[in-house]
This record gives structure tokens, sequence and C-alpha cells, in this order.
């Protein structure tokens, strides 16, 4: 099967110090693949070269066989390949319905019109009041988001990623921030995440990775340290020693 | 030609040591202040007073002019300022709108609104000639304690104890803090030395940029000129963006005067279009 | 209600009880026609600022420019001989938004402090140029002999005033309703999303530039007909209105009424013609003094202008009503 997102020999530098270094990326369309390292091991800059947020020194990036390396942050998302952040970025002044209905809005190239009211496109309105249902925002729906609790918050920070409808989902540590006791709600959601949607997940939290990844790179210093089934990462000597030990220390 | 240069270098060495307090402070605090000029104009003014009315000693002006803008300065930024440094930058902008406008029509209630003149003391007076060059004293003065302000800020900036956590705050606030600096004290004490050297500027400008209560308004847009072309992450870009400046606009003025100031915002434009961060910033 | 709505239902019967007030002032203070249809131009103008400023968040320090423009290319238009009011009015919205759009280009580029620098320069260059270009605009003179043709070939523009202000009054209303519709618009809605979360809008696949232009020459075009209003009504543009000063004060009059909500320009429009009236008449030219104050005190105590003031008092008194309302539950 060709790979869906594909990177070759990836690389990023800053002044002579390579936060990414020949990175080889080949993911397989609707698999859940989680990118794990130890801090400071170069996830950002690789998730900011994927979505275009930094330029790329070398290397290329494809979507779905087309290069993309060159494309602005919002031509890529236009194909196809959205993210969440790992700190919230939302619209504290507007309600979540108002956000979702951008979001699609966006999508559908409709955000240039500027006549008919935003209440007029109504398959727009019940479409998003339905994305917030799912996640069982439905409810909170014209609260204004800053007021919302923040587990609230980050199910909308995934609600607004996947109202792009994205065949490649980027999720940056999407239970950053939660108590690990109420994080059953963003867990959940993730698990049900459409299957037709592949799903890259940057994560420190190895429970969570254990539990949904299919298969995981693991990056140490800028580089691909090893990829492979997660129980055979879980054996693996090298990654042992320089992350799961690192983090059984702490 | 050299009379324009002399003429451009000293104005531009003016421009500098009116603007690099506010180079300074927009850095280390993100802060837009338009009304810089206000504290030029407080140390113009104190001149003026001074000078004419008690009749002191050019010289003995220029440290007075200095003291009474900084104090301003630091007055003012501990009790205004200070709670407008997480405001929004149009916040920033209106608020120090309305304290130009304030200051402006205070001159003119206090001084009227016509032009101040002083009297130079005589050694200052008179010029050289240089070949066909006349060269006036005033200038020279300028240049040279200008020059010398100019070094040793450089150098309290990159020797000194204070400046290198000026220089750490600068760079990342958040960082200099965890290291322990102080970086209200330090907001305070540059805020102070800035409208300092503002107030010690627009004495110095009286007789070379003449004032009346517009003057924080006509020489707010060469400020931001300084600060936008320089950058704001040293003093060496304000420094080289107003001396080109200062010869950029004695120069247009003498050799096109039909078209007066124009040249200037026209660089400046060009200059922003192609680096927005600035022509002599780092990044 | 079927529909969940997004935006908040809007209260027409308010709103065009709203526009009513200036007709009532017509017939109530029939000697202050001037100045109330100087006031509706300032309020257009301010509304045109409050779409680039408060809906899109670009801070502009040199708005004024397209004002100018405006009134410039109306001005000269008429005094050219084409004294016919609204192709002229048409002719100075495309002037300024011609160039709202070149400079757009360069005034969205970079940071905040840049942007500040860039309008200001924009401003200044045009305030300048305007000034020695003596043969065309009068200079510091300013432009006399503008010939307005009556409006529709039937109303003379009277000295008392009468034609001017319904003209205005027209003007205001219409390009109201424009900005009104924009703003309600998916379009108004990705602008107030770009204002708050850049990152999050390009994240969303929006293009935030193209959106940010748009937006600026719809402004600029509407400023350039303020400015041709003004042109047209008075009959004469002095240099000023592309002075910095002009900048300012839209500033603060969008700031004064509270930015970001439309109606924040009218009702500035008003607060400040009627402060300017109240206060340069007992200290004619420290008018200034009492301006500067009034802005420092608003970005100290009101962020929000007038209806953000509005605003807070009606969220404490529905506040006071539900802790009155409590013990009663509870008896």
């Amino acid at each position: 099967m060709t790979p869906i997102l594909e990177t070759r020999g990836l690389s990023k530098s800053f002044g002579g110090f390579f936060a990414a270094a020949d990175v080889n990326l080949a993911i397989e369309p609707g698999i859940r693949q989680a990118l794990i390292g130890p801090n400071g091991a170069g996830k950002t800059t690789l998730v900011n070269l994927l979505t275009g947020t930094l330029p790329a020194s070398a290397g290329t990036v494809f979507l779905h066989g087309q290069d993309i390396t060159r494309l602005p942050p919002q031509a890529r998302v236009r194909l196809g390949l959205s993210r969440t952040f790992q700190i919230n970025q939302l619209f504290p002044d507007l309600t979540p319905l108002q956000a979702v209905v951008l979001a699609i809005n966006e999508r559908e190239g409709r955000s240039h019109r500027f006549w008919r009211a935003v209440d007029a496109g109504r398959e727009v309105v019940h479409e998003a009041m339905n994305r917030l249902h799912e996640f069982g925002l439905d409810t909170v729906a014209r609260e204004r988001t800053a007021d919302l609790p923040y587990g609230r918050q980050r199910l909308l920070e995934l609600v607004l990623a996947l109202a792009a409808r994205p065949r490649v989902l980027l999720l940056d540590e999407p239970a950053a921030g939660i108590p690990s006791g109420e994080s059953g709600e963003i867990l959940d959601a993730i698990g049900r995440l459409p299957r037709d949607v592949t799903i890259l997940l940057i994560e420190h939290d190895m429970d969570l990775v254990f539990r949904f990844a299919e298969r995981i790179t693991v990056l140490v210093n800028g580089r691909v340290l090893v990829e492979g089934a997660p129980d055979a990462i879980a054996r693996d000597p090298e990654v042992r020693a320089v992350y799961l030990g690192e983090e059984a220390h702490v | 030609m050299l009379t324009v240069l002399v003429d451009g270098v000293a104005y531009g060495m003016l421009l500098f040591i009116l603007a690099c307090g506010l180079s300074v402070t927009m850095g280390l605090m993100n802060f837009i202040n338009l009304a810089h000029g206000a504290f030029a104009m407080v140390g113009g003014y104190v001149t003026v007073i001074m000078l004419n009315d008690m009749g002191v000693p050019f010289l003995a002006c220029l440290p007075a002019a200095f003291v009474l803008a900084a104090l301003a300065g630091v007055v003012l930024e501990r009790t205004l300022y200070v709670r407008l440094y997480k405001a929004s930058h149009l916040d920033q902008v209106m608020f120090t709108i309305g304290l130009v406008f304030i200051a402006m029509a205070t001159a003119d209630y206090f001084m009227g609104a016509q032009q101040k003149l002083i009297q130079l003391p005589e050694f200052l007076r008179g010029r050289v000639g240089i070949g066909d060059a006349q060269i006036s004293y005033y200038r020279l003065f300028i240049v040279l304690l200008c020059g010398l302000l100019a070094v040793g800020l450089q150098f309290a900036l990159t020797r000194t104890r204070f400046g290198a956590q000026l220089r750490a705050a600068v760079d990342d606030g958040r960082v200099a803090r965890g290291l322990g600096i102080d970086v209200s004290r330090l907001f305070a004490v540059t805020f102070a030395v800035g409208s300092g050297l503002a107030g010690l500027g627009g004495a110095l400008g009286v007789e070379l940029l003449g004032l009346d209560p517009t003057f924080a308004v006509r020489f707010m847009i060469y400020f931001l000129i300084v600060v936008a072309v320089g950058g704001t992450d040293s003093i060496v870009g304000p420094f080289l963006a107003s001396l080109l400046l200062g010869i950029g606009d004695v120069a247009g003025k003498y050799y096109v005067p039909g078209i007066g100031s124009f040249i200037i915002y026209a660089i400046m434009v060009g200059v922003l279009i192609v680096r927005p961060q600035g022509l002599f910033a780092r990044r | 209600m079927t529909q969940p709505m997004v935006s908040p239902k809007p209260w027409w019967p308010m709103e065009v009880g709203f526009f009513l007030i200036p007709v009532a002032a017509f017939f109530l203070f029939p000697l202050h026609l001037p100045l109330i249809t100087e006031m509706m131009i300032l309020a257009l103008f301010a509304v045109s600022l409050d779409l680039v400023l408060g809906y899109a968040g670009i801070v502009s320090l040199g708005h004024a420019a397209f004002f100018g423009l405006g009134a410039y290319a109306a001005g000269i238009l008429a005094q050219q001989g084409w004294g016919e009011p609204l192709s002229g009015l048409v002719f100075a919205g495309a002037v300024a938004g011609v160039v709202g759009l070149l400079t757009g280009v360069l005034v969205l580029r970079g940071s905040d402090l840049t942007r500040l620098m860039v309008t200001l320069g924009i401003g200044m260059m045009l305030f300048e140029a305007a000034n020695k270009m003596n043969w065309l605009t009068g200079g510091a003179d300013g432009l006399q002999g503008v010939m307005v043709e009556p409006l529709l070939g039937a109303f003379q523009f009277d000295i008392f005033g009468h034609t001017a202000f319904w003209y205005a009054y027209a003007g205001l209303v219409v390009l109201f309703y424009v900005a009104r519709r924009l703003v309600h618009s998916p379009f108004g809605l990705c602008l107030r999303g770009i204002k708050t979360n850049r990152l999050r809008m390009s994240a969303l696949g929006s293009r935030v530039n193209l959106h940010l232009l748009a937006v600026y020459t719809v402004g600029a075009m509407m400023a350039g007909i303020a400015g041709g209003l003004l042109a047209q009504t008075t009959q004469f543009v002095s240099l000023d209105v592309l002075s910095f000063e002009r900048s300012a004060e839209v500033l603060l009059v969008l700031v004064l009424g509270g930015p970001g909500r439309l109606y924040g320009g009218i009702i500035g429009a008003v607060a400040f013609t009627v402060m300017h009236e109240v206060l340069s008449g007992f200290t004619t030219h420290y008018w200034q003094f009492w301006l500067g104050l009034v802005l420092v005190l608003l970005v100290l105590f009101a962020r929000g202008g007038l209806l953000g003031l509005v605003d807070a008092l009606r969220k404490r008194a529905a506040r006071g009503t539900a802790s009155a309302a409590a013990p009663e539950r509870a008896a």
C-alpha cells in the first residue's frame, strides 16, 4: 500500500544543530501511529515540518504521493493534513458552535461570503451541531469557549481539527494538561475517531501510546531510532535504554 | 557637501540620543510608547526655563534636563505605564497618544504656542571654515557629546552587570526572571535612563530642531523610524539608522527641497517592506 | 426555534429606532445641521475603521489616508467640472479602495509595530504629497472651487445644509447596512477568528492574509466615501483630512464608543462631537488636553469604550437581580 504521509531525508538544522536529521517516515493509510521520544528529541520540530510551520532544510514531505514540502500550512490543511495543538488554540470569545461553523466554512471555501448571514448556511450549522454532539459538546454549544472547563476545551480542540475533514490527523499530546484521573473523556474520544482518518499521535504518556498505537516510531536526537509494532518496541533493548529507562527514573 | 554631511551627522547623532531609549524600552518591554517625544520636550522646556528665565549656564542645564526628564519617566512608569505592559498594542497606542495630547496642551498652556529660542554660550557660537565648508561649533559639540554618550552606552550594555541583565531580559524576559533578575526594577531604571536621554536630546535640540508644543508629535515619526529601521535588539542598529536618517533628511531637504520629508517616509516604508524586522536587526 | 443560531439574534426594532434618532435631530436642532452632518460622516469613518481594527485587529495609525484620498478625489473631480455627487462618491470610494488594496499588501507584512509604522508612513507620505502638489490640491490653502451639482439632479445643496444632511444620512445608513451584513456573514466570523487566533485559523486552512487584505480594502473604500461626503457637503477640502491628528481622532472615536461592535463608531462619534463642542466651548484651544485625558482614562478604566461600560453595567444589574431573587427562593 502507498503510504498516505511520507518523509524522505527530512532535516532541519538551526545553525549547525540538527533538530531533525534524515527522518524517513512512511505512514500507512488508516493506521494509528505514535511518535515518541524523550524531551528534546525533535518531536515538535518534526510536527512543525510536517504541518509547514517550519521550512525544511532538506528532504521531502509527501501527502498521498504529492510533494507538499514547499506548501504553506493552510494549503496542506486543505489537502487533508490537519492537527491539534499541545497548548489549546481556540477562540476564547466565540462559542464552540461559532468556532466549528468557522472551521467548516473554511473547509467548504465559504469564508469569503460576505453578504448572507452565517445562520443562512443551515447545513453548515447542522453539521457543526452534529460534530459537537458526537463529543458531548452540544450542551455547551452556545457558551463562551473561555468559560468552558479545560477538559471540554481540549475536546473542542479535537472537534476543530476534525471539522477540516482530514485524511491525516496529527495529535500533539492530546491529553496534555488533563489530570490523569480525568482523562477518560479524551481517551474515549480518541478511541472513537473514524477509521478512515490516519492518526499520528505525538505523545509523552506511555499508557496512552500503548493503548492506541498500532505502530510506534521512536525519535532520539532528531533521528529515528527504531520503528515497529508496540510489543517489539517495548522489548527493544535500545529503546529501553534511552527512553523507557529514562522514564523509569522519573 | 561637507557642510551637509556634518549637519547630517550631527542631526543623526542627536536623533540617536533622542530615540535610543525608545528602542531599548520597546525591545525590553514590547511596549509601543508614542509618548517618548514628550519626555524630550520636558528636557527642552527645562532648558529654556533655566537658561532664559533663571540664567543658569547652558552646560549646567543639560544634566538638569536629563534628571528631570528621567524623573518624569520613572514616575509615569511606576504609576501608569506599569499597568499597561500586558495590555494590547492598541491600548498602548491609545494611552500614549493620550499622554502626548496632554503634554502638548500643557506645554501650550504654560509656555505658549510659539517656538522657543535660546542663546547658546559664547564658545559654542560661530563657525569654523574647512575648505569651502562652514561648520558650526555647536554641531561639532553635538557630534562629540553624542558620540561619547553612544560609546558609553554601548560599553554599559556590553561590559557591565546591569547591561548583561538588560540584554538577558530583552532576549527572554521569562528566563531572566528565572535567573533571579529583578525585571521590574530593570524596567524602571531603563525607562528612566531612556527618558532622561530623550530629555537631554530635547535640551540639545532646542537650537537645532526648534521647540514648540508640537515637538512631541513632530518627531514621533522620526523616533519610530529609528526604532523600526534600526531594530530593537542592540543599540548599534538604531545608531546606524539614526545616522542614515539624519544624513538622508538633511541631504534630501538640501538637494531636493521640493519634496521635503517625502523621501524619508518613502525610504522607511521601503525598508520595512524589504526587511520587516528592521535593516540592522539580526533576524 | 429549530435551528440553533450562531450569532445572537439581532434586535431589529431597536436598531431601526436608533437610526431614527438623526431624523428626530433634524427637526429638533435645525440650526445645528452642519454639525450633525459632520458627526454622521465621522461616524461612517469610524465604522470603516471598526471593520479594519475592531473586527480584523489591524491597528492602523494612518486610516486618515483613505479618508483624505476620498475627500480629494471627490473634491478635485467636482472642481474639474464633474459635479454630479453620486458618481463623485463612487469615484472617491474607488480611489481609496485601490490605494487600500495596493498598500494593504505592504501593511499586512510584519508585526504590530511594523504595521503601525507602515500605516503611519503611508499617511505621512500622502500628507506631504498633497502639501507639495499645490497645482492639484491647493496645498496648505486647501482645495477651492468645489462645485457640486444638485443631488439626483433635483436637490440643490442649500446653505441651511438640508440636502447635505439627508445625503450624509443616506450614506451612513446604506454603508452601515453593508458593514452590518458583512460582520454577520461567514466572512465576518472568519475575521473575528483571525483576530483572536491567527495560528488556529491557518491550521483550519484559512487564507488569512487574503481575508485581511479584503477587509482592509473594504475599510479603505468606506473611509474614502466618508471623505468624499465631507468634501461634497462642505464644498472644500483642507490638508488636515490627511493629517496624523485625523487618524488619531478616528481611533479615539472608535475606542471611545467601543471597537468590534459597529455601533461603537457611531456612539463614539456622537460622544466625541458633543465633548468637543462642550469642552472647546470653555477652554478653546486647550481642548486637546481633555482629549488626551479622556484617552488615558479610557484605556486605564474602560477598555471596551462606552458600549463596553453599558455591557458591564448590564451584567452587574443581571447579577444584582439574580442575587436579589435568590433569598426569595430560599424563603
